[in-house]
């Protein structure tokens, strides 16, 4: 059985991660194909970082144009889908793995489902607020396995027509290194030496990512939050750099000419490094999934921003700003930051996952017999 | 008044950078957009991104680092622990809007305090 996973961003590599440990302990035989930021220096590289984990990226696919416009970011996909079809017919591969919902995944199953190459996915069937959302449905619609990582996304995969025999509600592989405390060894006085800050002082982490279909919107939006940010006093900011997708480099801008001296900036940190960081922080803000998906497990709370993780599925930990003003950022801070709201959370646990999906997902693969019935698919409406 | 020879600008190529890491003296300089620090670049960067076959014409901007230190005032006993831990010969001074103030290098630091 060859599998080959495919990822073109850190987060994703944070589902696939757990699942191919498990591979490398039970010498199931995987490739791994790697590309937009994964491999990129302006964004980290984080490359560098899976090969520290002990794997090693069999193929690298250059593919984003400069300009992070709408339009080079169309034209990137278009080199990703001829690169990839290259890889999938040298590879052959059993099964290709790719997870989440980024159009760079989509391009990949696309290129594998003309192929006749069978495509499990990965937190298939959430919602999700911009064009991302738009791009796992479609991923759902040539995938031949889906992993949902909650009962409220495999139910939508059903009513959007998919077969039940191939929906499983396994929870979100990412956290099972979060659930089994594998990185919870680590002493913030290592990160505070690592990285030379003082997180003895209050802090909190910001990850903003531009909102393609905003377009020029972006900039009105992010100004308005990274002044809201820059208002809150006695909290070090700790940021990690936004994606390459459309309206980033307009973020960037805005940072750098706002940024001020409690703005800690990273490009990419190792993924034990920003759960740690996490688990200290007093809050997460901003529009990353992570807020949504992780935060719930340290019990912090989660100031989600905007319209990016639009109607997902949230836990209790989760304070909602769609329209972005300074006033209605302040009120769900001062929520955010109350002895009462705090206490709250005490209870609360991750809906997202038991700390088991990455054995059950490998499982249901290596078991699922590749047949016409699996590969042609019929829609159920 | 900063030493203009530890300042480049996004747009810059690598060997510009490299020209500017020559005349500074240390191993290390700082981008600077509009006055405000954004990043830097050091020896080690243009090292990996000659082995990854980067074009030494190319702008620094993708291998420059958005993580750095740096001091909101000379304080001893920080500058002494930055200097420990990150093995840099220089620090930026910047003020809370992250506009470079001034620069201070090792051997000042040393030759003020030692």
């Amino acid at each position: 059985m060859k599998l080959l996973f495919f990822t073109g961003s850190r987060s994703e590599w944070g589902y696939l991660r757990p699942i191919l440990e498990i591979c490398k302990r039970n010498r199931i035989s995987f490739k791994i194909c790697a590309s937009n930021m994964l491999i990129l220096d302006s964004f980290g590289d984080a490359s560098k970082e899976i090969e520290k984990d002990g794997f090693k990226i069999n193929d690298k696919i250059f593919m984003a144009l400069d300009g992070h416009t709408n339009t080079t970011m169309t034209k990137s996909l278009g080199i990703l889908l001829s690169s990839f079809t290259d890889t999938l017919s040298r590879e052959k591969p059993d099964w290709l793995i790719l997870a989440g919902d980024r159009g760079e995944t989509l391009i990949a199953a696309i290129a594998a489902a003309y192929m006749n190459i069978p495509i499990a996915h990965i937190q298939a069937g959430e919602l999700s607020g911009n064009i991302d959302g738009q791009a796992r449905h479609a991923i759902g619609k040539f995938a031949h396995l889906h992993f949902a990582s909650n009962k409220d996304a495999s139910n939508r995969l059903i009513k959007l027509g998919e077969q039940k025999f191939r929906i499983f509600n396994y929870g979100a592989p990412q956290l099972d290194d979060l659930v089994n405390k594998k990185y919870m060894n680590i002493d913030i006085k290592d990160l505070e030496k690592k990285y030379n800050i003082n997180l003895k002082k209050n802090y909190i982490i910001s990850v903003y990512h531009s909102v393609v279909e905003e377009g020029l919107k972006n900039k009105d939006n992010f100004g308005k939050y990274m002044k809201f940010i820059n208002s809150i006093k006695g909290y070090n900011k700790i940021w990690i750099t936004s994606n390459n997708d459309a309206g980033s480099n307009m973020i960037k801008d805005i940072f750098y000419q706002n940024r001020s001296s409690d703005d800690y900036l990273f490009n990419n940190l190792p993924r034990k490094d920003y759960l740690c960081f996490m688990k200290y922080s007093k809050m997460i803000i901003g529009n990353s999934s992570s807020g949504i998906i992780e935060s719930s497990t340290y019990k912090i709370p989660c100031i989600n921003v905007g319209r990016r993780q639009n109607k997902r599925f949230r836990p209790k930990n989760v304070i909602d700003v769609l329209e972005i003003s300074n006033s209605k950022l302040n009120k769900a801070f001062n929520k955010s930051i109350s002895k009462k709201y705090i206490k709250s959370l005490s209870s609360i646990e991750n809906p997202y996952g038991d700390g088991r999906s990455s054995l059950k997902i490998i499982n249901r693969i290596l078991k699922t017999k590749i047949n016409e019935k699996l590969i042609y698919k019929e829609l159920e409406y | 008044m900063v030493n203009k020879n530890f300042i480049v600008n996004k747009e810059d190529s690598i060997l510009k950078v490299i020209e500017k890491i020559e005349l500074s003296g240390h191993r290390t300089v700082f981008v600077v957009e509009k006055n405000k620090i954004i990043g830097c670049v050091s020896e080690g960067d243009i090292m990996r991104a000659l082995i990854n076959e980067k074009k030494v014409e190319s702008s620094n901007q993708n291998i420059m680092n958005k993580s750095f230190i740096f001091l909101e005032k000379e304080n001893l006993k920080e500058a002494k622990n930055l200097f420990i831990n990150t093995l840099s010969s220089v620090i930026p001074i910047v003020n809370k809007k992250m506009e470079i103030l001034d620069i201070l290098t090792l051997e000042s630091f040393l030759s003020k305090h030692v």
